[in-house]
């Protein structure tokens, strides 16, 4: 089920009725337990898809049942294993190489599964460091297949999702904050249903005319609405998704964080992951980038490499995570050296400026607009690699490069 | 000023090269010029190393979460040098 459609928008109707027709917690969660069942159902997954869904929930859950007592070992090999398994249930590319066909041909599709790996991680490392206590399998299963949360996150953390489960019980919300929720939901489905398939359609068009022969200028127009189209298309899409279930989940006493702050006025590669995607960010700069950081310093000791590299290693991993092929590779490569050039900057501004003219330089207006205009460039061309075909990709900004040529050319 | 305030406040000012830099418990990372993510993990490592005391993963993000300050940092190292003592 899309959750910018009309089902969507009676199911979420009809769950809000039944869910605060029960005042009691255990009755709302039942609510909430039967609508995240009947969401899954409605993806239509076949039968060893859903063995394969069970599977995957019964071993991580096992896994975190047994962390607090294993070695640390043996909790690194089975968050490994887990990882693996992940590798090959979303059929990376690079394993092509490395494993039998037959068992990466395998037709199993797991709705949500890239965000059921890192909630069940990040559950791993805090179970293990005894930041949280023993996880149900009720819990746990309400945590990974909740409707609000399983397409596309928000990567809501465990200790977040518990303090909204257990105060599921608590008042209606005022009509206010109810017209609110609403009023959230329904501008998510604005954004998916009006601008963003607006803006897919641009884009579609600006592909497909960017390969055909035409005048420079006309070609050049054409480039921009395909260089800028799709990632305004990616923004009102997902941010849409976001505004849609955080919205939903408010007219069920459900609080989920936000993902979105206005990404494209970024100042730079760091700063805009700190507004796009902001709970993916934090999961990967908790997880990845300052536990490899942490680990290389406690091994190796303090070197000005470190930072740049752990935060080129967190950027690509990221970029990685999107999807199995190379494009997703390639996206993740530009943020990670992105990110990279952005710390070490950071690096030399901090050794050569003293901190009163550092904030100085940050506030100045040209430095500040001349920054967003390169940052929001950057993302644009990384968001090139996302979709489809990377020969295309190389072979559209060939001809742009090329029109470009022959415009300076001409006016030369 | 206790002995724990002023042991922090040296590896702050050592990590942020600041050595004007004078803690209070209302203080954010918003406050502190260069508190990004690598600043922050440089000081966590630096108090684990000088106070011998260890921070889980969550502990660490938590500090950087809105409604945290220098005084729950310093009383999150209370709690953990209490605990070890």
């Amino acid at each position: 089920m899309s959750v910018c459609s009309l089902g969507f928008l009676f199911f979420t109707g009809v769950v809000t009725l039944l869910f605060h027709a029960r005042p009691g917690l255990g009755g709302r969660r039942m609510v909430l337990g039967a609508a995240s069942l009947f969401f899954l159902a409605a993806f239509r997954p076949d039968l060893r898809s859903l063995a394969a869904l069970a599977a995957f929930l019964f071993v991580t859950h096992m896994s975190l049942r047994l962390a607090p007592r294993a070695s640390r070992l043996t909790v690194v090999l089975l968050g490994a294993a887990v990882v693996a398994a992940f590798l090959v249930l979303r059929r990376y590319s690079f394993l092509q190489s490395l494993l039998p066909a037959k068992l990466l041909g395998h037709p199993l599709e797991l709705v949500g599964l890239s965000y059921m790996l890192f909630r069940f991680l990040h559950l791993l490392v805090d179970v293990r460091q005894g930041q949280i206590g023993a996880v149900s399998l009720t819990s746990y299963l309400s945590y990974q297949l909740s409707f609000l949360t399983l397409v596309a996150g928000p990567i809501q953390r465990y200790r977040d999702f518990r303090a909204s489960w257990d105060t599921l019980a608590r008042s209606t919300p005022p009509p206010r904050d109810t017209l609110l929720a609403w009023d959230r939901l329904l501008s998510g489905m604005i954004k998916i249903g009006l601008l963003s398939t607006a803006l897919l359609y641009v884009y579609e068009r600006a592909a497909a005319g960017a390969l055909r022969e035409q005048p420079p200028p006309a070609l050049l127009l054409r480039f921009m609405a395909y260089f800028y189209s799709y990632p305004a298309y990616l923004f009102f899409n997902f941010s849409g998704y976001t505004d849609i279930v955080v919205g939903a989940g408010r007219l069920l006493n459900f609080s989920l964080p936000e993902n979105f702050d206005r990404p494209y006025l970024a100042r730079n590669i760091l700063d805009f992951w700190n507004r796009w995607h902001i709970t993916l960010t934090k999961w990967i700069r908790d997880y990845i980038f300052m536990t490899s950081y942490k680990w290389s310093v406690d091994r190796l000791g303090p070197s000005p490499f470190l930072g740049p590299s752990a935060v080129f290693v967190a950027l690509l991993i990221a970029g990685l995570w999107h999807g199995s092929t190379s494009n997703f590779a390639l996206f993740g490569l530009v943020h990670g050296v992105g990110a990279a050039v952005n710390q070490v900057y950071d690096e030399i501004l901090k050794r050569r400026l003293k901190a009163p003219a550092r904030r100085a330089y940050a506030e100045n207006a040209w430095i500040r607009g001349a920054a967003t205009f390169a940052t929001l460039h950057v993302v644009c061309f990384s968001f090139l690699f996302f979709p489809g075909d990377l020969d295309l990709v190389f072979a559209r900004l060939h001809f742009a490069a090329t029109a470009v040529a022959r415009l300076a050319g001409s006016a030369g | 000023m206790s002995e724990l305030r002023e042991r922090v406040q040296a590896i702050f000012r050592s990590v942020f090269g600041d050595d004007t830099l004078v803690l209070s418990d209302g203080m954010t990372a918003a406050d502190v010029d260069g508190w990004d993510s690598l600043a922050h993990i440089n000081l966590i490592i630096a108090i684990e190393q000088k106070l011998g005391v260890k921070f889980a993963t969550a502990e660490i993000s938590r500090l950087k979460e809105p409604g945290q300050n220098v005084g729950s940092f310093l009383k999150l190292i209370e709690g953990k040098m209490a605990g070890r003592a």
